[in-house]
């Protein structure tokens, strides 16, 4: 009989007797979003807040921390300071709503520290849709975009000349833009393999990917190369990228994580663990304070070393 | 003709149209190569930036300098290394890579970091021309020079004694960069090289050895747009002290250089003191394009493919009476008999064209009074009136189509003259709009054509096609992509109302000027200037001011390539003023109302009368005050 994998637990609710011995606890300040606000931080907080790190992003390279004895400002790239904040062996890092380039620079210093790196991620219960949509993207989730540029601690200087080969793997969200802004800031412009989240958090959700992606599926002729890696799941993003790799062993892998932020996970685990062939291209979203509502399954995602 | 031979003969046209990439084939570049009017202006020693949009062949033109390339071209015209005037390498900015020396915080002094990284980059690709440059022309460059730069670099362990060993110790030096990039609070040391200073002591080297004997090297650096403006001042302190054996060759975006500062304090790099600018739109686009497409039409005739080798015949065009009947100048012109039977004036019309006679009406709807007065007024005034048919005739076709419902073309874009204009300036459109014209006209026919032309129809229907491809990825090209879109949605369907009842009489308004508070101009500006880098819109310097609400000269207008999507003129005519609140409302949550507001409350069109390409953005357009539909 195919057991149920170890490595990610779901909850209803999450409290802090679901929390391991000793697990400090890394999560953002105050949450724009419903779903990001988790009651177990607050009752941390109160009972050993020593355990408790809060983060707000202050710029593109630096976070506030706020922890029981001061705020202090740390520099995202600054991955033994960020490392030294915890004492514990132990560390779980609620991704929910902590922007990317706030929780990639912090999740690659722990797991880089060989720490004991679980990650929490609250779905949403619904998406907020444009009232008044220009395209195939019906979900109103960003202001605006900061533009491509390196998460912290994730740049990279060198990559294929132009006639090695490369593929653009672009992880599919709700805001089928991304992909193809981001794609055409390459030249020359790689085979694209895309990978929908299917099967997606809601069951229409991976035909609402495609659909809100069809301009870039069409115009970059991959409709089907298409992967399917389930959307709450890094470790199956991480195996899809993987799995990739053994199709094109000799590529060079353009990884672009703009769909769930499960998949974007896995695909840093990936990049951290395959630094040689890979880049993250990201374009740094200005979210919508009110982009989703209600609150659904908790997923804690074990990164044991 | 079989089947098979169709779809080979169309296979090879759409090869020839499909793209003007530089990633072509070697071969295919070679032959389908056409020199740019500008490009003894690029050719010249002096440094220059060339500058143009997505697709207009900033960086085929580039490509064309480069050493090999430069070669290749020189061979197919019988020549050899020894006319070789200079020797190019090529640079391409890649965002992700530069935007790692953000420069926010203060932990490392990231321009020099910057400065260091450039000089790699510029001595890896030297490398390869000195590599290249030692076996055309069978001199040596010596041990110490290659170490000489080695060493300048700050690789101080390098042993190596060829040019491509320094080429793997660059790549190296890349690496350890990238780690103390990424790791800027680590004791890790990195030694840094001085602005410039290596890829002087290469070229110098180079010169000094004979391997460049008295030649130019261009360093090229493509997309220029995409670094940091603190990086544009370093490279804009190389461009302004350039001297000879190297020069610099600058691709980039309209307003893409967004800063002319160099280290040197308030030194700016000006034009054509420090170098030339060359608008790639403003170089003799036209007869570029017809030469593209020309010699394009040779290849395709000397592979078998039937079509005529001028392209003034493939592309079929349409006189204003031809395309007036075709537009229903017949059921209009009986309309206006029907009303004018019975009186003096009948046997008159009914002896002139119905391409003439439609006009009586559409000046009747635009100037009001009663059609027989109208009627006896042309009798009286023929070559007057001959006069407004030139003036107004073309403005009066897309008024034809109003109320023709189910009709699928309801304005015609066809002909050389058309196709260049819309283009505007961008060979990557002019060819676009040719290759679909030939997928629609080929679509529809059962066999090859005898001699295959372009129907206008099939030029219509890919002009909208191409119009519409271009809209949707808009979303796709800029940081602000989704607005921008918006943006052109909604100008797009003012101008389309307008073309259809111009408001004031004015017909054929194709631009506008911003008026409104400042800090609105400003930001409204802001987005349409990075709009026309992306080839959103177009601008130039304003006309006299209209009124006094006016506070900004320049002058916008959609990119022509978007005129058949929204049924539109692309002619360049008449102007009006949006204010900039209008056009910041666009981006909230209601553009219907802004729209309507910038048609001051005229009634528009119904939904359900719209052509279908613009009833697909219904849910965008779709939230219009009630009272200001039209019936």
């Amino acid at each position: 009989m195919r057991m149920p994998p170890e490595h990610t637990l779901r909850f209803d609710s999450f409290g802090l007797k679901d929390l391991l011995v000793d697990e400090t606890v890394i999560s953002i300040e105050t949450s724009p979003e419903e779903r990001g606000r988790v009651d177990a931080w607050e009752e941390l907080k109160r009972a050993k807040s020593e355990h408790l790190i809060l983060l707000q992003d202050a710029t593109p390279d630096t976070a506030t921390i706020l922890s029981k004895y001061e705020s202090q400002t740390i520099l995202l790239t600054d991955s033994e300071r960020l490392v030294s904040l915890v004492k514990s062996d132990n560390v779980l890092i609620d991704i929910t709503a902590l922007p990317h380039h706030v929780w990639a620079p912090v999740f690659q210093a722990y797991v880089k520290a060989g720490k004991q790196v679980r990650v929490l991620y609250v779905e949403p219960d619904g998406y907020k849709t444009h009232p008044s949509p220009a395209s195939a993207n019906l979900f109103d989730l960003s202001i605006s975009f900061g533009g491509l540029s390196p998460m912290p601690g994730f740049a990279k200087l060198a990559g294929p000349a132009d006639d090695d080969p490369a593929l653009f793997v672009a992880f599919l969200g709700f805001e089928g833009n991304r992909a193809e802004r981001i794609i055409n800031q390459l030249e020359p412009q790689p085979r694209v393999i895309p990978v929908v989240g299917a099967p997606g958090f809601q069951i229409n959700y991976p035909a609402i990917t495609v659909a809100c992606n069809r301009s870039f599926l069409n115009e970059f002729d991959c409709n089907a190369d298409i992967r399917l890696a389930k959307a709450s799941c890094p470790f199956e993003a991480f195996d899809t990228l993987a799995s990739i790799r053994r199709d094109f062993p000799d590529h060079y892998l353009y990884i672009a994580p703009v769909g769930t932020r499960p998949h974007a996970l896995g695909a840093l685990r990936y990049a951290i663990a395959n630094e040689s062939h890979c880049e993250i291209l990201f374009d740094h979203p200005v979210r919508q304070s009110n982009r989703t509502n209600g609150r659904g399954l908790i997923h804690v995602f074990s990164f044991a070393s | 003709m079989s089947e098979l031979n169709h779809q080979t003969l169309a296979a090879t046209l759409r090869q020839l149209f499909g793209d003007n990439r530089a990633e072509w084939p070697t071969s295919n570049f070679r032959d389908l190569f056409v020199t740019p009017t500008y490009l003894t202006k690029l050719e010249a020693r002096r440094p220059c930036i060339l500058v143009g949009g997505r697709g207009t062949g900033k960086t085929t033109a580039l490509q064309s300098l480069k050493f090999d390339s430069c070669l290749e071209r020189l061979k197919n015209s019988g020549q050899s290394f020894g006319d070789q005037e200079y020797f190019g390498f090529l640079i391409r900015i890649n965002k992700n890579r530069v935007r790692s020396f953000h420069g926010r915080d203060e932990t490392l002094d990231w321009g020099k970091y910057f400065s260091h990284y450039f000089n790699l980059l510029a001595c890896f690709e030297l490398s390869a021309l000195a590599s290249w440059l030692q076996e055309q022309s069978g001199k040596v460059l010596p041990i110490e020079a290659i170490q000489a730069v080695a060493f300048d670099l700050g690789i101080f362990e390098f042993s190596g004694t060829s040019t491509p060993e320094l080429g793997i110790a660059i790549k190296s030096q890349i690496s350890k960069l990238q780690l103390k990039v990424n790791n800027p609070t680590s004791s890790l040391e990195v030694v840094l090289s001085m602005a410039e200073s290596p890829i002087r002591i290469f070229v110098d080297a180079l010169e000094k050895h004979g391997l460049s004997d008295g030649r130019t090297i261009f360093c090229c650096i493509d997309e220029y747009e995409n670094l940091l403006d603190y990086q544009q001042a370093i490279l804009n302190t190389y461009i302004k002290h350039a001297s000879p054996p190297l020069s610099y060759k600058i691709g980039v975006r309209k307003n893409g250089l967004r800063n002319r500062q160099t280290l040197d304090g308030q030194d700016l790099l000006r034009t054509p003191d420090d170098c030339y600018e060359i608008e790639i739109a403003d170089e003799g686009f036209e007869y570029f394009a017809k030469q593209v497409a020309s010699v394009r039409l040779k290849a395709a005739c000397a592979s078998g493919v039937p079509v005529p080798e001028k392209l003034s015949e493939f592309l079929q065009d349409l006189s204003l009476g031809e395309e007036a009947d075709l537009l229903g100048a017949n059921r209009v012109a009986r309309g206006v008999l029907h009303e004018l039977e019975g009186t003096g004036e009948f046997e008159y019309f009914q002896s002139k064209p119905a391409r003439e006679t439609y006009f009586l009406k559409y000046w009747q709807a635009n100037e009001g009074g009663s059609l027989t007065k109208l009627a006896k007024d042309w009798i009286a005034n023929e070559r007057e009136w001959q006069v407004r048919l030139g003036n107004y005739g073309y403005a009066s076709l897309f008024w034809l189509s109003k109320g023709n419902k189910g009709a699928r073309i309801r304005k015609y874009y066809c002909g050389e003259r058309t196709f260049l204009a819309m283009a505007s300036g961008n060979i990557r459109y002019f060819l676009e709009l040719i290759d679909c014209s030939v997928t629609h006209e080929l679509s529809e026919a059962k066999a090859f054509p005898g001699t295959l032309c372009l129907s206008p129809k099939s030029q219509t229907l890919a002009a909208r096609e191409v119009g519409e491809r271009r809209l949707n990825q808009l979303e796709g090209l800029a940081d602000h992509g989704v607005q921008l879109k918006r943006l052109v949605l909604a100008i797009g369907k003012v101008f389309f109302e307008l073309a259809r009842e111009p408001l004031g009489k004015a017909p054929e308004v194709t631009s506008f000027v911003l008026s409104g508070k400042a800090d609105e101009i400003s930001k409204i500006s802001d987005m349409l200037s990075e709009g026309v880098g992306h080839l959103a819109f177009e601008v130039e310097p304003g006309t006299k001011l209209t009124s006094r609400a006016e506070t900004r000269e320049d002058e916008y207008r959609l990119h022509r390539i978007f005129s058949a999507f929204f049924e539109i003129s692309h002619r360049k005519k008449r102007r009006m003023t949006f204010d900039a609140q209008d056009l910041i409302a666009v981006l909230g949550d209601h553009p219907g109302r802004a729209i309507s507001s910038m048609l001051e409350n005229k009634p528009q069109v119904e939904e359900e009368d719209l052509p279908e390409q613009l009833a697909l953005f219904s849910a965008f357009y779709g939230d219009a005050e009630s009272g200001a539909r039209q019936k």
